[in-house]
């Protein structure tokens, strides 16, 4: 095979060029610059003005650096296989450098500002763990706003699980426009946050949103089913609640209003339902088992990974809300519907606490991480894989 | 399916088969009317006047206005500024979407195709960074940001696509990527292509479905991202249009009907764009539901 | 080849360092100042500091200003970023609101060596209130106050006329007021819900203060809202709305809100600020006259005061001159076309008894009300938390406003939540 011309040159100066330039190279970035660097910053006298070559600098060291690193990996491997390893970093350097900078890094940063008294403009102060001890015992916000998320996700995610696994196993069928229904269902779970809590704002109004006018309708009694309720179910109709502008009343509206975005948890459990082959259905029938333990016995256990996956994205999900609450009521009334983020956006950009606001981000970690592991470890009791292991890759 | 067999076996028109269809159809119409509730109200509302907005609703006639007030759309576009917002989402979106698609796919090649030590330690950290919420890096790169002078750009907004593109989409670009043959990979191999060129000519094509899938997402998550501008813009004449509708709400908190024609004008474009990109939305969620 | 590889991404990596460097240093005319101003007007009222600042420019020729109107709401959030990115303003408007985390959080240059060398500005001619109130903290001077907001009761003449109900004046209390608001408090359709109603009564600190009580003690560590003078006054504006049928309760004013109400006429008594009359009841109250009168006492006479100083940021780099503008947007001839053309209330003593701000045609006529209550007047707690911790406070008392709580143990809770707050912030 002909080798390019360009290889060919580079190949023969690989030698003594190419060492002599690298070789200069360092010595420049390592030892020439941060000597002329240092007289500067000492001739401007601040640090700001000079931030302008420092970071260039620091960016030819971190490529200095990370080509050495290269090197060294790839130090056994061909010269064909050195190639394609270095291509490979190159590939993922996008990665890398973001993974550095926009998540190690700033996971390092944020366990020290955890442990400061910061607000933005002035100098972090190191206090210690008096961030974590302010928030789990000494404020009541932070009690509250764990309480109201872990009480939306208690009722919020099973009935979410249960609502889109229902309108999944509806949607399976083969009926005529079909996908015209599922168009339907799906079509919450894409719009912006902002409108659809805006909306729901205004369904929820006490005097002259819709669910209001529905639930004082007249209708009822033209139902006749006023006559089998008890009495605190005739008083809500009576009376319909004020929702938002009640303390008692605000949290169970926004439970409401996730159920109307099940659509998204619906499409998954549709692929998840539509990978179930349709011979142990047909076997099942041979064996004449009724639909209901058709259900219990063939589509549970085939579809548990799915309720799995959902479930473990619902609890992180849980803890996401912050636009709904933002907007609609911004935690009110009276901190009944203060969720998480919500207090966390506030400590932060708000009154500008930014430690405050980072040891609650690593609490949360904390207590998603042991949500998240425990129905890992749950899922061995009741999440069926056919053939191999997949869980966490 | 077990509906499909039973068809099968009794009949066309047989009366437990019309039953069951009737069940399915009224459950369906139900559910669809309930989901579709919001959207009735919210459009009516946007066409009445003040007046009417409040005025006690008590026949069904009185939900829908009546006479439909199409001045509403105009006055509300003018308060939010809405040309000017569309604009500025429009940019955030499409900069964050090309460096989301050019970056993922080209870090889920490295990670599909090539080979390099410590790939997959490398993958795996990669993976564990969903389980992390996005709250811990938050104070931190908001600090970067500020501290760059980027306060009050799009960059903040932009810039953080280009390096990664997002866990999802490289999860799902790789395991695309590695349902191709490698055979052809190979193949241009001898036919003088290097890593690049493989990745161009061969890759690249193969996956379009995949891409406009990583598209899509990546397009509904930017256009709909509410915190994100929130916190790095404070200049009205740079909000996007999720600010707008909240801005709105701040000067206009009661007029209803403007509120409810904003909404309707800001959830339009992504309905737009999903009726006619339907299968790629479908298709992306099914991906990443059931290979995860 | 590995090697020319990895040169050109060493040049691909200098020219992007250079690139991200040099998008953050702005450029500057030689000999000119830019200075910087950020105010919370709207876009139109640009024009008017645009006219103004033309004899500014007469005076120094060398300094240009440019203003950045920001929303209110994130101004605060706006000031604390942009110094923290490096690219703050020069000067900007403070709110009283905001003062104490601004000046504590050193954001604005302390202002006692600019004043001290200073001859031709006089420090004394502005009201101490605000001087006190939001221009000085731990005894140093951080701002210069340019307006000051006071409350006061604005009333309904016509209703007042209608139902033979003698104006309010100085000498009413609560009792008066109270008979009053019953007198005014009308149920037309006989259907047991009332339209129109007697009063208003906001700002449950104004009670607090006239009943002798505080929010916080006086050397600014404790809540004392949990002491009788407190709950006191807090139950008994509570029970205006909810014992005695005054005043409209909040399913009433839920969706049009209680300003609206007093500008259909529903309302006759509405305590409100000054700068109410010309931004809002100018254009919205046609259908009656209104004038406006001090607040009642309870056992002192004590208003809600606030207003907005003008102070230069810690990142402005040009300070004098940042000082020459303070100095002018707080100057006499400034005070008096805001007084003029806004009906703010200045902040220099010179110019609010001048009758600049006293002589002007709009109503109300009783302005002088305003002017008299500045020296009874009381700013919120001074305090670094005082937002947050305004706003612990406020979500217990609202409860208590509502009726949904007694006022003392609303004003317990809350007295206990704001010493947390204060407790983690002192250390």
């Amino acid at each position: 095979m002909g080798k390019k011309p360009i290889d060919r040159f580079t190949e023969a100066s690989a030698g003594a060029g190419w060492r002599v330039f690298w070789w200069a190279v360092y010595l420049l970035v390592f030892v020439a610059v941060p000597i002329a660097l240092h007289a500067y910053i000492k001739h401007t006298g601040s640090v700001a003005q000079s931030l302008k070559f420092i970071l260039p600098w620091i960016i030819f060291c971190l490529v200095l650096i990370g080509r050495m690193i290269v090197l060294f990996a790839t130090r056994n491997m061909p010269r064909m296989a050195r190639k394609e390893a270095t291509e490979g970093y190159l590939c993922i350097l996008p990665w890398l450098i973001g993974f550095c900078s926009f998540t190690l890094g700033p996971m390092i940063f944020s366990i020290y500002i955890a442990m400061c008294d910061w607000d933005i403009i002035n100098a972090p102060r190191f206090v210690g763990l008096a961030n974590f001890q302010q928030a789990l015992f000494h404020d009541f916000r932070f009690i509250q706003a764990l309480k109201v998320t872990i009480v939306y996700a208690m009722f919020a995610l099973p009935l979410g699980l249960i609502g889109s696994l229902m309108v999944a196993l509806l949607l399976n069928q083969k009926v005529r426009g079909m996908s015209w229904f599922r168009t339907i269902f799906y079509i919450p779970a894409i719009l912006p946050g902002v409108a659809t809590a805006m909306v729901w704002k205004w369904i929820f109004n006490p005097e002259n949103g819709i669910l209001n006018i529905f639930l004082s309708s007249k209708i009822w009694p033209w139902l006749h089913i006023g006559k089998g309720l008890s009495v605190e179910h005739i008083a809500l109709v009576n009376t319909p609640p004020p929702w938002l502008a009640d303390p008692k009343w605000a949290l169970p509206a926004f439970i409401l209003m996730s159920l109307w975005g099940i659509g998204g948890g619906m499409i998954i459990y549709l692929a998840g339902l539509q990978g179930i082959p349709t011979q142990l259905y047909e076997a099942a029938e041979i064996d004449g088992a009724n639909p209901i333990q058709k259900f219990r016995k063939i589509t549970l256990p085939m579809v548990s990974p799915t309720i799995f996956f959902n479930l473990v994205m619902g609890v992180i999900g849980s803890f996401q809300v912050f636009t709904s609450s933002f907007v609609m009521t911004a935690g009110g009334p009276a901190y009944a519907t203060l969720f998480y983020l919500l207090y966390l956006y506030q400590k932060a950009f708000q009154y500008f606490q930014m430690g405050y606001a980072a040891a609650m981000a690593w609490i949360l970690f904390v207590v998603i991480l042991i949500c998240t592991l425990l129905v890992f470890k749950s899922s061995s009791a009741w999440v069926y894989y056919e053939g191999e292991l997949k869980g966490k890759r | 399916m077990a509906t499909i067999a039973k068809q099968e076996k009794i009949g066309k028109w047989s009366t437990s088969r019309l039953k069951a269809n009737a069940l399915t159809y009224f459950l369906l119409i139900t559910g669809s009317a309930l989901v579709l509730v919001p959207f009735v109200w919210m459009v009516s509302s946007s066409l009445k006047d003040p007046g009417e907005i409040f005025k006690q609703v008590r026949t069904f006639r009185d939900v829908f206005p009546a006479k439909p007030l199409w001045g509403n759309y105009p006055e509300a576009l003018k308060f939010m500024n809405f040309t000017g917002c569309l604009r500025n989402t429009c940019i955030i979106t499409f900069f964050a979407m090309a460096g989301q698609i050019m970056s993922a796919s080209l870090v889920a090649f490295g990670f599909a195709r090539m080979r390099f030590p410590g790939r997959d330690v490398l993958f795996i950290v990669l993976l564990a960074t969903i389980m992390l919420p996005p709250q811990v890096t938050l104070i931190p790169i908001f600090k970067i940001f500020t501290t760059l002078g980027w306060y009050d750009t799009f960059f903040p907004l932009t810039v953080p696509a280009f390096f990664g593109g997002g866990v999802f989409a490289v999860f799902l670009l790789r395991q695309y990527y590695m349902t191709i043959p490698i055979e052809m990979d190979e193949a241009a191999k001898i036919d003088g292509a290097g890593t690049f060129g493989i990745f161009t000519k061969v890759i690249l094509p193969q996956v379009k479905p995949a891409l406009g899938t990583v598209a899509i997402f990546s397009f509904m998550g930017h256009w709909n991202d509410f915190l994100g501008p929130l916190i790095y813009l404070s200049d009205p004449a740079k909000r996007t249009l999720a600010l707008a509708l909240y801005a709105f709400q701040g000067e206009h908190a009661t007029d209803w009907h403007l509120l409810m024609a904003a909404a309707t004008v800001v959830m339009l474009p992504l309905l737009t764009i999903f009726f006619c990109a339907q299968k790629y939305f479908i298709q992306g969620v099914v991906i990443s539901g059931v290979k995860g | 080849m590995k090697t020319r590889l990895h040169a050109i991404i060493l040049i691909c990596a200098a020219v992007v360092s250079f690139a991200l460097c040099g998008c953050s240093k702005p450029k500057t005319k030689p000999g000119m100042i830019e200075l910087k101003m950020t105010l919370w007007d709207k876009q139109e009222d640009l024009e008017f500091y645009a006219r103004a600042l033309k004899e500014f420019y007469k005076e120094h020729p060398n300094i240009r200003v440019t203003i950045e109107a920001t929303p209110w709401v994130r101004m605060f959030d706006k000031l604390l970023v942009s110094t923290a990115g490096g690219r703050s303003p020069d000067v900007s408007r403070i709110s009283s609101t905001w003062f104490t985390p601004c000046a504590a959080k050193n954001l604005v240059e302390c202002l006692d060596p600019y004043i001290e060398n200073d001859p031709e500005f006089d420090i004394s001619d502005f009201y101490k209130p605000a001087v006190q109130g939001w221009g000085t903290y731990n005894g140093k001077i951080y701002a210069i106050p340019g307006d000051v907001d006071i409350y006061a009761m604005y009333y309904n003449k016509t209703m007042f006329d209608k139902y033979g109900v003698p104006y309010p004046d100085e000498t009413w209390d609560w009792e008066k007021y109270l008979w009053a608001a019953k007198k005014l408090s009308k149920d037309f359709d006989g259907d047991g819900k009332l339209e129109q109603w007697g009063c208003v009564p906001d700002q449950w600190q104004d009670y607090v203060w006239q009943n002798g009580g505080d929010i916080l003690s006086k050397d600014n560590t404790r809540c004392i809202l949990d002491q009788p003078a407190a709950y006191d006054a807090i139950q008994w504006m509570a029970d205006l709305r909810t014992k005695d049928h005054v005043a409209p309760s909040a399913t009433d004013a839920a969706d049009i809100g209680t300003q609206k109400m007093f500008t259909n006429g529903q309302v006759g008594m509405f305590v409100s600020g000054s700068w109410a009359a010309a931004i809002v009841f100018k254009k919205e109250i046609t259908t009656f006259e209104y004038d406006v009168a001090p607040l009642p006492k309870g056992k002192q006479r004590a208003s809600f005061i606030g207003g907005a100083a003008f102070g230069i940021l810690r990142g402005s780099k040009h300070k004098k001159e940042a000082w020459e503008l303070v100095k002018f947007m707080t100057s006499p001839s400034m005070q008096r076309h805001f007084a003029e053309e806004k009906q703010i209330i200045p902040s220099r003593k010179s110019v609010a008894e001048s009758g600049a701000y006293l002589l002007m045609k709009d109503p109300p006529k009783n302005k002088q009300v305003f002017i008299d209550t500045i020296n009874f007047g009381h700013t919120l707690p001074k305090v670094e938390c005082s937002r947050e911790m305004n706003e612990i406070i406020a979500s217990e008392i609202t409860l208590a406003i509502l009726g949904k709580k007694s006022a003392k143990d609303a004003c317990a809770v809350a007295a206990r939540r704001a010493n947390d707050i204060l407790m983690y912030n002192a250390e």
